[in-house]
């Protein structure tokens, strides 16, 4: 375990591409034994900031501790303790799938009594049937489950995924989280990149990023009331209520309300557990039938863009005209 | 699980490179059989299809009635060499012209018109050899050739001469046979005092040597210059006899039987050369000189075997040089470059595990061809120790060359082209063709930045001469792969450890 009570920590780390791309004063810090999402668009910033963490790359300013040593300054031992999933899917080509996973074990010098444990990744990111064939006959995914793999073999502290579910399908990209989470459990740190927005809900923590920058990092239940500011609360109701109903209903407990059918609204508050009991009394004082009143967690996607939007525009609205 | 980095885990990751590259070239069959089967297949037709006949083949002899009774075509066409075929002879020059226009032959020999009235004009009478060839190596032949012909033509006519001296020297025999009773007479007479039986043999003496020097002229002047040209001196010196004749008419009967004794002793001289001059070869007497040449090696490789260890040493670092290009190429252009940056390998594992492993497979591809060299014939007087050390610096130094070329290559059809450059320049440059001797010593510095310069002359050395080689050559192959393998572990670093 490293000394430091993190895994990752960066100061003002900055990489900038001609062009005026890269990532920009990057501060973040990584708890040991959990799973940061990086999540953003293409182009924010995620794969440099991979390359930045493993030594793949050289900042040009700020600085990074990743397991108590400078990215750039890695002893062999710790680049041991560290495994690296690339964006893509870099096989030898004259090589089948089960040699290039062989070949990734040498690299990180596992022993060669490694049958078993290449047969338990094999049957973990299920490639028994795909596994003796060339990376020219296996489908994307295919590929993608032996880099993951690959990556694991050498049983890493510190796991560094940049993408690692592109092209999985969603069951055992599922399967995939599952296992991300009992690596976590276990004690291991990892880092994922991701464009699957809905894939935060797995995470520890998640940093947004945009353009470069990290707009926000959170659990993310806390990017859920980031993005909307509080708690979502989801009510229908027996027979649609009248407009003075919801007038009084937003006055009562919400911070702000939305009819999204008739008889269905929801609700922004700040306290679901407080404010489902309020709105149960609400309605009997008001003596109104209501069928359901739950906690509503909405999808990702949605977090996302609200999110963002809103982040931008506070940090436009800072910066001022 | 231990992430502590020792000697173990970098065995394996070394041993982990050697697998990757044998199993990466054994996976490309197209490859193989380009690189390992093409070279055996070049091997076979080179040995099997090597011809040491001329490139021309045909001869065409245009000669007058009188030149053909100098030299009649045959005589000129086995003088031309062997495995010329004569086309025939004809008298017509425009016929045969046109004939090697056509390309029915490949050369003309036009035989002087009337050869004996240039010479007796004091002049040469000159053949002219056409030809239609452009190539200089060929057109230097045909020079060569024309000259040694002529000459052999020129032989043949002083042997006639000489054949004719010695049949002229055979009718002198029986004059001299009567040269030497009257001699022995004359002697017998002298000594009895009996001096109207000596007058008569003086003057018979007289009327014979005139007779014997009439038929032996010829002969006699040829061989008294052939004497002297080798140093020997003097002819049949007929000259002397007269003045013996004198003597042994003297008064004086000392000096008269003295001078009889002198003129016997000659006659019995003259008798002994006429034998000698008959008994001569007339091929010697126009030709006494020959050539005998010997090697300081007991060896006469045929061109076929002698140009297989040369092939081989370009094969092998044809085959050193693409592999180990390529192969740092494609790990480029595949990205792995990052991977690798990211984990514990160092520069030095991967370089080594890529010299194993490619090392590995040209040794058993020059195994192989070292095996149908022998199956072609050739023979082997050195030592096989010497000659498998001489093999491996030869690919490690290939395979150094390769890696650096790698560093300079963006893409695989660079290196592709680098790896043919060398190729190009290792037939023109390292001696396999030409000596390097013909090569300027600026150019011989290009030579000698090519493994096989090296490889070659080590391997003639001890394949064919069974010696050790020069000691330059194989330290200087050693500091070659020295500093090749320093260059390709920056290479490999640059792509390893090196971050942008």
């Amino acid at each position: 375990m490293p000394a430091s009570a993190f895994a990752v920590t960066t100061s003002k780390l900055t990489k900038e591409y001609a062009g005026g791309a890269g990532v920009f004063d990057l501060d973040i810090d990584i708890e040991p034994g959990t799973i940061v999402g990086f999540i953003g668009p293409s182009g924010s910033g995620k794969t440099t900031t991979v390359h930045l963490l493993t030594g793949v790359l050289a900042s040009d300013s700020g600085t990074a501790d990743v397991l108590d040593e400078r990215p750039l300054a890695f002893s062999r031992n710790t680049r041991a303790r560290i495994g690296y999933m690339p964006q893509e899917s870099i096989l030898y080509p004259d090589l089948t799938l089960r040699e290039n996973l062989n070949f990734a074990a040498s690299l990180y010098g596992v022993p060669y009594r490694r049958k078993e444990k290449l047969r338990d990744l094999i049957d973990f990111v299920e490639l028994e049937g795909a596994v003796d064939r060339l990376p020219q006959d296996a489908s994307g995914g295919e590929k993608r489950r032996v880099m993951l793999a690959s990556t694991l073999i050498h049983d890493p502290e510190l796991i560094f995924l940049d993408e690692p579910t592109a092209g999985v399908d969603p069951v055992l990209r599922r399967k995939f989280w599952d296992r991300f989470g009992d690596l976590a459990k276990g004690g291991k740190t990892l880092v994922i990149t991701t464009q699957y927005v809905g894939e935060a809900a797995y995470c520890d923590f998640v940093a947004v990023l945009a353009e470069g920058r990290i707009l926000t990092v959170d659990t993310p239940e806390g990017l859920r009331r980031q993005a909307y500011g509080g708690e979502i609360i989801e009510m229908v109701f027996a027979t649609p209520p009248g407009s003075d109903d919801l007038i009084s209903l937003e006055e009562s407990v919400a911070l702000s309300l939305a009819r999204v059918e008739t008889d269905r609204v929801r609700l922004v508050v700040a306290d679901a557990d407080a404010a489902i009991q309020a709105i149960g009394e609400w309605a009997e004082q008001r003596g109104l039938e209501v069928d359901k009143t739950e906690l509503y967690l909405a999808p990702f996607d949605d977090v996302f863009v609200e999110l963002v939007s809103r982040l931008q525009n506070d940090e436009e609205t800072s910066n001022g005209p | 699980m231990a992430h502590e980095q020792t000697l173990s885990s970098r065995l394996v990751r070394i041993l982990g490179f050697i697998r990757k590259e044998l199993s990466s070239v054994l996976r490309q069959p197209r490859l193989l059989l380009t690189l390992v089967v093409g070279p055996f297949l070049i091997l076979l037709l080179f040995g099997l299809g090597y011809r040491e006949n001329p490139a021309f083949r045909t001869l065409l002899v245009v000669a007058s009635e009188e030149a053909q009774l100098v030299a009649n075509g045959e005589d000129m066409s086995e003088a031309f060499g062997r495995g010329i075929d004569l086309q025939g002879t004809t008298t017509d020059l425009g016929v045969a012209r046109q004939r090697l226009h056509d390309g029915d032959v490949d050369i003309l020999i036009v035989a002087p018109e009337e050869p004996l009235a240039s010479i007796r004009a004091g002049e040469r009478a000159n053949f002219e050899v056409i030809h239609g060839e452009v190539d200089p190596v060929l057109r230097g032949s045909i020079r060569l050739l024309a000259r040694l012909s002529v000459d052999e033509i020129n032989r043949r006519v002083l042997t006639g001469v000489v054949d004719v001296a010695q049949t002229e020297s055979e009718d002198a025999q029986s004059g001299v046979a009567a040269l030497q009773e009257s001699s022995s007479q004359l002697v017998a007479a002298l000594e009895e005092g009996d001096q109207t039986s000596a007058d008569r043999e003086i003057e018979e003496l007289r009327e014979q040597i005139a007779v014997v020097e009439d038929h032996t002229r010829s002969s006699n002047s040829l061989f008294a210059n052939v004497a002297t040209i080798l140093g020997a001196g003097g002819g049949l010196l007929f000259a002397d006899f007269d003045e013996a004749l004198t003597d042994a008419g003297s008064e004086d009967g000392a000096i008269a039987v003295a001078a009889a004794r002198e003129i016997d002793a000659s006659v019995g001289e003259i008798e002994q050369r006429l034998v000698e001059a008959q008994n001569l070869d007339p091929a010697l007497l126009v030709s006494p000189f020959g050539v005998e040449v010997t090697q300081t090696y007991d060896v006469s490789p045929e061109p076929g075997i002698f140009y297989s260890p040369g092939t081989l040493v370009l094969l092998v670092q044809h085959l050193a040089v693409t592999f180990a290009a390529l192969s740092l190429v494609r790990e480029r252009q595949l990205g792995l470059t990052n991977v690798f940056r990211a984990s514990p390998l160092s520069p030095g594992e991967a370089i080594a595990g890529k010299y194993l492993g490619f090392g590995a497979i040209a040794l058993v591809v020059a195994a192989a061809l070292t095996g149908a060299m022998f199956a072609f014939g050739m023979s082997f007087s050195g030592s096989y120790l010497m000659y498998a050390g001489g093999l491996g610096l030869l690919i490690l130094a290939s395979l150094g060359l390769g890696f650096v070329l790698s560093g300079v290559s963006q893409t695989d059809s660079q290196a592709v082209q680098y790896s043919m450059m060398v190729l190009l320049v290792s037939i023109f440059f390292t001696g396999f063709v030409l000596p390097l001797e013909q090569l300027a010593t600026p150019v011989q510095a290009v030579s000698y930045l090519i493994p096989a310069t090296y490889g070659i002359q080590g391997l003639h050395d001890i394949v064919f001469r069974g010696a050790i080689p020069d000691p330059l050559i194989l330290v200087g192959l050693a500091v070659y792969a020295a500093v090749m393998a320093v260059a390709a572990w920056f290479v490999m670093r640059r792509d390893v450890t090196l971050v942008r």
